[in-house]
């Protein structure tokens, strides 16, 4: 309460006579209520204050020169976001060129390949294994989206709408164990799937048991999400003879849409960009790369690069196109829930 | 000076506009408490102390004069002051003699030493202030006249007659502003930019030792709830024990034996198989594993004579799976516990539900309220059970790692490793060597890593965000979508990218070449402070377009009218963002802040991809076959030596430990700072 009133009555420069004007208005009144009044009084006295002579034409000059102040601003901030968006587009643009580059394989100081050309293209899908990788990969991503997503909603709808014994430690167990770096458990996690031999070729198998047992911890955006429903929604059904079951899947599912939409999203999203898990639980067995440790293993030594730094542009713009087009369809509900989940933590 | 009020109020009625200097409030109706008015006179602001009270109270019945001014100095405060005085002293004693000891006994152990002299001024700085607070609270009480005067119960009479208390009020006006005393808003706003400041750096200092105050007690009843309900536990199953029927009592035996009598046969069945399951797992391999839990295996390998084969090796204890399984069965022994518990309570409840002649609940009831009542069992169970076996479990497990020789020698196979204390701190923390160097610079490096890294991002995709947003600038939308674009793209693709562009044959340098502004390549990656600025600045190239999308929905809430008002005040740009836009951004987005940190102390890949944690120091010599190196942070270290040559993993679990304890003291402090963060429960 406080904390906000004082924001409130900051928002007005300090001048000389205003603390009075509002001592004025004040002091006839209880203490309690000048926090919850609004700031429009205030401002009304402040403009009835300010002289009528010769306002108009102040108003105008003013305006004037408002307006070309405007515009040079604005015209600064348009070529500051052309700039921006060369800088962010630019590397991108670099690693398409970089693909179609037919002269050379290694890194070169140069942007515009001097001959153009599918070669890198057909060594990537002829001879690296990218078809696997790109298998693997997608396999990953639909199994985890979907699991991934069942898990954190059921997480997130039960930390929300019920209240039993142990919820607080169950919230405090995630909060803890979240703190952890998850890549201290990466000797155990390989030795426990070695022993059911899901690693080496079998990575993919084991690397989705990884990523769907422990997805229940990111429930935040969910319950965020859930919590904005209102509760008396529920109530009715339930005075309507719904049972809680019928009540999640009929009734709020439908209307969680966007935040469904968003975790089937991440979920699909995460196994493209891992490569620290996939590239040691497939402990140097190619065939059980995934695209990240598969096209950073093409380039991880020297010789190597030289030899592939192109065929790994052409492998990044394959990975990149489909997923890029995908996120640019769905970003407003990428966009809800990025926010949803910053708002409330 | 001496002042003397008198006034009236009604009492259990409402409040009545009394003299402008004083206010009444009723805290109940036995109990009046007074503030000197926030609207009083200015020039008699300060500590009122109150010298005198009487209270007249007539009613119909009659006038009663009760001459009243009740000390506040109960026992518990005075006891509390005691304590707090006791205990500053005898943690500081402790203290003192606990790093004698070390510091005499095992030099080794001088970390451990160093922790206590810490704790004892953490203790000191802390303690005192509460044992201060504690003096102030009784002396402001006293001083501010809000210590509860009794108001004598009286008893209303027959009618409407009002009731009407008289106080004779005599206070002193003490001190002008007394530091001691919170200010009232609009005291707060006559102040200027610099004493506001002080004064909520004053009231932040000021609030430490109150929360300390507050999280101890907590703590104190949370540990006393604790204990009294294990006490209660145990009482209760003697008791059920003694009152409970036979069938009660053989199910302590047999679990599921009192649900299965009254009819119950599906909880039956489950509580008897997991009794079943737990004798056999203990009997066939649980009290094995935990029998050489203490040693680790003592035997790797052993000679055997096989009729057929003749002499052969074979291997008897892998250090690894006892430890695992190990730790599994105390996981199971704590489950097995605590559902013999249940099944102990659950046959209480029947014979209580039977007793009153009540039809307990059937196997099909139970299922339907799974599904119901119960559903939330039924979606946590398999996430929970996921949580718990890759998340818990193994953290646990890599915890122990920390305090035993487990690393690429000792690997459990085929040489066992064992317990070894706290070496492994010891060898990090030795004084002078190598590897506490390294640590000492990798931590700060990551500590300052993750306040830039996360501080940049903010203020300029704050920044970037706004010039978007801004009136009059076009093509909004497109703007947005080409830096959206960015994210969708993996990092590893284009962080790879980038770490080509600056390499010393990379285009940055080939280009500078070429124009003639350089003759030598630029060794962005070889130097080190060239090297750390360049992953900050590429991680705000990274980061700004999360930022900015977060930022923009956020900055669009914040209504328009106040931003109109200030321009009316004639308030520039730069004065709207520091005193709308600021606040109100770092209120909302306080919790992401502190995430946002979090997962940078934990960014692995911008470290990892750009520069593999080099330009490497060998003067540190390696961990694990890993050389750390100048932009090296905890985390990327931790994957060095967890995947290096010569992996350590002993090490690795205790950098990872050492991760979890800088998160959690950060977290906690920022979580007490925080305003925003404490409202969790919100919506609940």
């Amino acid at each position: 309460m406080t904390d906000k009133m004082f924001e409130v009555f900051e928002f007005y420069p300090a001048s000389e006579e205003k603390p009075q004007e509002m001592v004025e208005i004040v002091t006839g009144e209880d203490t309690f209520e000048i926090s919850a009044m609004p700031e429009a009084p205030i401002a009304d006295i402040i403009l009835a204050e300010t002289p009528e002579v010769n306002a108009a034409e102040e108003k105008k000059k003013k305006r004037i020169s408002q307006r070309t102040k405007n515009r040079i601003s604005n015209t600064i901030i348009h070529i500051a976001l052309a700039v921006m968006c060369v800088v962010w587009i630019l590397p991108f643009i670099g690693i398409v060129f970089e693909s179609f580059r037919c002269e050379s394989t290694g890194v070169v100081g140069y942007i515009l390949p001097k001959h153009w050309g599918f070669d890198n293209y057909v060594r990537l899908f002829k001879e690296t294994k990218f078809p696997t990788w790109f298998g693997n990969t997608l396999l990953m991503g639909v199994v985890t989206a979907v699991v991934q997503t069942a898990f954190q909603l059921a997480v997130a709808y039960v930390l929300s709408r019920f209240r039993f014994k142990g919820r607080k430690f169950l919230m405090n167990l995630i909060l803890v164990f979240g703190m952890f770096p998850g890549f201290m458990t990466l000797i155990l996690l390989y030795t426990w799937m070695h022993d059911w031999h899901l690693t080496d070729a079998n990575a993919p198998y084991g690397l989705i048991i990884i990523y769907v047992a422990s997805s229940g911890m990111g429930y935040y955006i969910a319950k965020g999400f859930f919590d904005t429903i209102s509760k008396s929604l529920d109530e009715a059904a339930r005075v309507d003879g719904a049972t809680r079951m019928q009540i999640f899947f009929k009734l709020i599912l439908p209307l969680s849409k966007p935040i469904v939409i968003y975790t089937v999203l991440m979920g699909f999203m995460g196994p493209w960009g891992d490569f620290v898990m996939a590239s040691f639980m497939a402990n140097n067995e190619t065939g059980g790369y995934n695209v990240a440790a598969g096209l950073q293993w093409l380039i991880d030594e020297p010789a190597k690069k030289d030899m592939n730094y192109t065929t790994f542009c052409a492998g990044g713009v394959v990975v990149a196109f489909p997923i890029t087009v995908l996120f640019l369809l769905l970003q407003k509900y990428y966009v809800a829930g990025v926010t949803g989940g910053a708002v409330k933590g | 000076m001496s002042k003397r009020e008198t006034m009236e109020l009604a009492i259990g009625g409402e409040m009545l506009p009394m003299h402008p200097l004083l206010n009444f409030k009723y805290q109940g109706e036995r109990y009046a408490a007074f503030t000197p008015a926030d609207s009083a006179d200015p020039s008699e602001e300060g500590e009122v102390a109150l010298t005198h009270v009487t209270t007249k109270i007539e009613s119909s019945n009659g006038s009663v004069d009760l001459s009243a001014i009740k000390s506040n100095d109960n026992l518990e405060r005075k006891l509390l002051l005691i304590l707090s005085t006791c205990i500053i002293y005898l943690v500081l004693a402790l203290c003192i003699s606990f790093t004698t000891l070390v510091f005499v006994l095992w030099p080794k152990f001088w970390w451990i030493g160093m922790m206590l002299i810490i704790i004892g001024v953490v203790a000191l700085i802390m303690l005192f202030p509460l044992h201060i607070a504690y003096a102030q609270l009784r002396k402001q009480r006293r001083l501010q006249g809000l210590q509860k005067v009794t108001c004598y119960e009286v008893v209303p009479c027959e009618g409407n007659d009002p009731i009407f208390a008289e106080f004779e009020i005599r206070y002193q006006i003490l001190e002008k502003l007394s530091k001691n005393q919170q200010l009232s808003m609009l005291e707060y706003q006559r102040l200027n930019f610099r004493q506001k400041f002080l004064y909520k750096l004053k009231m932040f200092f000021r609030g430490i030792p109150r929360w300390f105050a507050r999280k101890f007690k907590r703590l104190g009843l949370r540990l006393k709830a604790f204990g009294i309900s294990i006490w209660e536990n145990i009482k209760d199953i003697g008791r059920t024990f003694k009152n409970g029927s036979w069938k009660t009592r053989v199910s302590y035996l047999f679990m599921g034996f009192g649900n299965l009598s009254h009819r119950q046969v599906l909880r039956g069945i489950l509580f008897f198989l997991f009794e079943a399951s737990f004798v056999v797992f203990m009997v066939l391999s649980g009290g094995h594993w935990l029998g050489k839990f203490g040693t680790l295996g003592t035997t790797a390998y052993e000679t055997v004579y096989d009729p057929e084969l003749g002499e052969a090796t074979i291997r008897v204890d892998n250090s690894f799976k006892i430890l695992l399984y190990g730790l599994l069965t105390i996981f199971f022994i704590i489950a097995f516990i605590y559902t013999w518990r249940l099944n102990v309570k659950q046959c209480r409840i029947l014979d209580e539900i039977t007793a009153t002649g009540k039809r307990v609940k059937s196997s099909k009831e139970d299922i339907q309220s799974l599904a119901d009542n119960e559903f939330h069992k039924t979606l946590l169970s398999l996430p929970v059970l996921g949580i718990v076996m890759f998340t818990v479990l193994p953290i646990i497990f890599m915890i122990l790692v920390g305090f035993t020789n487990y690393d690429y020698h000792y690997d459990g196979y085929g040489n066992l490793f064992t317990w070894c204390g706290l070496d492994n701190f010891n060898t990090l923390f030795a004084f002078g060597s190598k590897l506490s160097l390294a640590f000492g610079e990798i931590l700060a490096w990551t500590l300052i890593w993750a306040v830039v890294a996360t501080f940049s991002n903010y203020f300029l995709g704050m920044f970037v965000a706004m010039m978007i947003n801004k009136k009059g600038i076009k093509i909004k939308k497109f703007w947005r979508t080409i830096l959206v674009m960015t994210i969708a793209i993996p990092q590893f693709i284009s962080l790879l990218y980038v770490s080509n562009l600056f390499a010393e044959n990379g285009i940055v340098n080939a280009t500078l070449m070429r124009w003639g502004w350089i003759k030598n390549p630029i060794p962005f990656w070889g130097n080190g402070t060239l090297a750390k600025v360049m992953v900050l600045v590429i991680n705000i190239w990274v980061g700004i377009p999360y930022l900015m999308l977060i930022t923009t929905g956020i900055l669009m809430n914040i209504p328009a009218d106040l931003y109109e008002s200030a321009q009316i005040d004639g308030a520039n740009a730069f004065q709207q963002f520091c005193k709308i836009t600021m606040p109100y951004m770092l209120f909302v987005t306080g919790p992401y802040l502190l995430t946002n940190f979090v997962s940078n102390i934990n960014n692995f890949n911008v470290i990892y991809l750009l520069t593999q944690g080099g330009p490497r120091h060998f003067a540190w010599g390696e961990v694990g076959g890993y050389v750390a190196g100048d932009t090296t942070i905890l985390i990327t270290w931790l994957f060095g030596i967890t995947t290096g040559s010569e992996a350590s993993y002993k090490m690795a679990s205790v950098i990872g430990t050492l991760i979890f304890l800088v998160v959690s003291i950060i977290s906690l402090i920022v979580f007490t700072i925080m305003p925003s963060t404490r409202r969790e429960e919100d919506y609940a």
